[in-house]
């Protein structure tokens, strides 16, 4: 049969704009090129021309369903360059937003997936709760998605009263809104048909292509920026890597379930354990720091970010490379589409968590 | 987890090639600095003994003074978790007018991207990739690229 050309995108319905150019035989994909760029920005050039501090808000752009971690690295890089003590309370609090800001993003992607495979009820739910967590989110940090809240030294204000009641409702009812996703979606037997064996990504493959987060635990690599090189409280708090086996999309799928339920529980400890004391640093507003490079590296919803900042010692950053971790799944694009049947297309695409704007910068 | 196993492999790193510049600046990072000639050798060392099994990110970062690009990998581990902690970095100093380097695609497939990026950003050519076509530009991308420091940004 002779071979089709396809375009997906880059209008793509679900994610942001990203253009998939795949080739197919009957029903079958021979070839996938992921096609980023539609959505670049050159935040990368961009952050060259802006003091430290005005870089926080144009850093957290790309992600808004995760702006806490995707300016986390940002942060604990300059913290390391200008040699900024964070005081304890200031890192219970950013791994408190930071685990906050991966469970909306993951009910986000919950959602999105439910209406890539048509199923329009888990399109709504997640939805609908992850305003709870918005609105906790708005009442401590001001914003309801992009909060520029963390700053290096700490964060730019202390938690509002009554907030630890507010989060533990909130906390209690996802937990108990999970058993019901379970059953309406992940348990559901057209979901096990249409997720397990495709897709299916081998840890040896997933080593090899760099991949980064639950896509790549997913594979069964336990790798996670929180443990591997603990940042900020993570080390004085307890949780477990969501690690699945198969490689295929229902073990991405299963990894971002759990990952929500881990992060309920650092939640929870975070409340309970959280000391008193400042929540931020005392530095100056214009920061300078000292000359040198510094590679930092955060757990964000989509998996590792990283920066590699370079000073010359002036009030702009000299260079700025933003390591994300939709770029570094790119790859897996070529790799999961390729052989795999042109109706599951949607499914490998959104097991991966692509977001577009994420990867372009 | 401490300095002294970060300098031991520093040290293994520095027996095995004299000539490079090795450094330890941070817990857990291993600067390396060395000829674009010894690259691919240096790399499939990294590789193959220090289990170093994937690439991070590549930037190019243009420096006009002193008529230099310097383009750096940034490496990790996943199958070994008791490095996964480690970022080893190597850096190459090129030459501004004709930045051309060995690719590290055959060593790490996980350079791909990275290196088409910082070929269209920094202008950083990589010898023997396969396919060094626009990825993030636009197609029509005429002008310099734009992470060079010659390429300015209007009203700033």
């Amino acid at each position: 049969m002779s071979e089709l050309v396809l375009n997906v995108g880059p209008q793509h319905p679900g994610s942001g704009h990203f253009r998939l150019i795949i080739h197919v035989d009957g029903d079958t994909i021979t070839k996938a090129i992921p096609d980023p760029g539609y959505v670049h920005r050159g935040i990368e050039k961009q952050a060259e021309y802006r003091e430290y501090l005005q870089n926080i808000p144009l850093l957290e752009r790309p992600v808004i369903s995760d702006s806490n971690g995707s300016v986390y690295a940002y942060v604990l890089a300059v913290e390391r360059l200008a040699g900024l003590k964070v005081p304890e309370r200031a890192q219970y609090i950013r791994v408190l937003m930071a685990e906050l800001n991966r469970m909306m993003s993951h009910l986000y992607w919950l959602a999105i997936y439910g209406i890539f495979l048509g199923h329009s009820t888990m399109f709504m739910w997640p939805f609908g709760d992850r305003e709870v967590l918005i609105d906790l989110a708005q009442r401590a940090m001001g914003q309801r998605l992009t909060y520029s809240f963390f700053v290096p030294g700490g964060v730019r204000s202390d938690l509002p009263d009554g907030f630890k009641d507010e989060a533990l409702r909130a906390m209690e009812f996802l937990g108990g809104r999970l058993p019901e996703y379970d059953s309406i979606f992940v348990s559901n037997p057209l979901f096990l048909d249409r997720t397990r064996k495709v897709g299916i990504l081998s840890r040896e493959d997933a080593i090899r292509l760099g991949v980064v987060g639950p896509t790549l635990r997913g594979s069964g690599v336990d790798a996670d920026a929180r443990k591997d090189e603990p940042y900020d409280a993570y080390d004085r708090i307890e949780f477990d890597v969501a690690t699945f086996q198969d490689g295929d999309c229902y073990s991405r799928a299963r990894v971002r379930i759990e990952e929500i339920k881990q992060s309920m529980r650092i939640v929870k400890q975070v409340l309970e354990s959280i000391p008193s004391g400042p929540f931020r640093a005392k530095s100056p507003s214009v920061l300078n720091p000292q000359r040198g490079n510094v590679y930092a590296r955060a757990e964000a919803a989509r998996g590792t970010y990283a920066y590699f900042l370079t000073s010359l010692g002036r009030r702009m950053p000299y260079r700025l490379k933003i390591s994300s971790p939709s770029f570094r799944n790119l790859p897996a694009f070529e790799f999961l589409m390729k052989g795999s049947h042109l109706a599951d297309m949607p499914t490998i695409y959104w097991s991966l968590d692509y977001w577009p704007l994420e990867a372009d910068r | 987890m401490t300095i002294a196993e970060d300098q031991e492999i520093a040290k293994r790193i520095t027996q095995q090639f004299p000539d490079i510049k090795v450094e330890c600046p941070l817990p857990n990072r291993i600067d390396l600095e060395c000829p674009p000639s010894i690259m691919p050798t240096l790399a499939a060392y990294l590789r193959d003994v220090e289990e170093l099994d994937h690439v991070t990110s590549v930037t190019g970062i243009d420096y006009p003074d002193t008529n230099s690009i310097r383009v750096t990998y940034h490496l990790s581990a996943y199958a070994k978790p008791a490095i996964r902690r480690l970022v080893v970095s190597i850096s190459v100093n090129l030459p501004r007018e004709q930045p051309t380097m060995p690719s590290l695609l055959s060593v790490w497939p996980s350079a791909e991207f990275h290196e088409r990026e910082t070929n269209e950003m920094v202008g950083v050519i990589f010898e023997d990739h396969p396919n060094l076509n626009r990825l993030l530009l636009p197609e029509d991308w005429n002008d310099p690229p734009p992470l060079r420091k010659d390429f300015k940004l209007r009203g700033r």
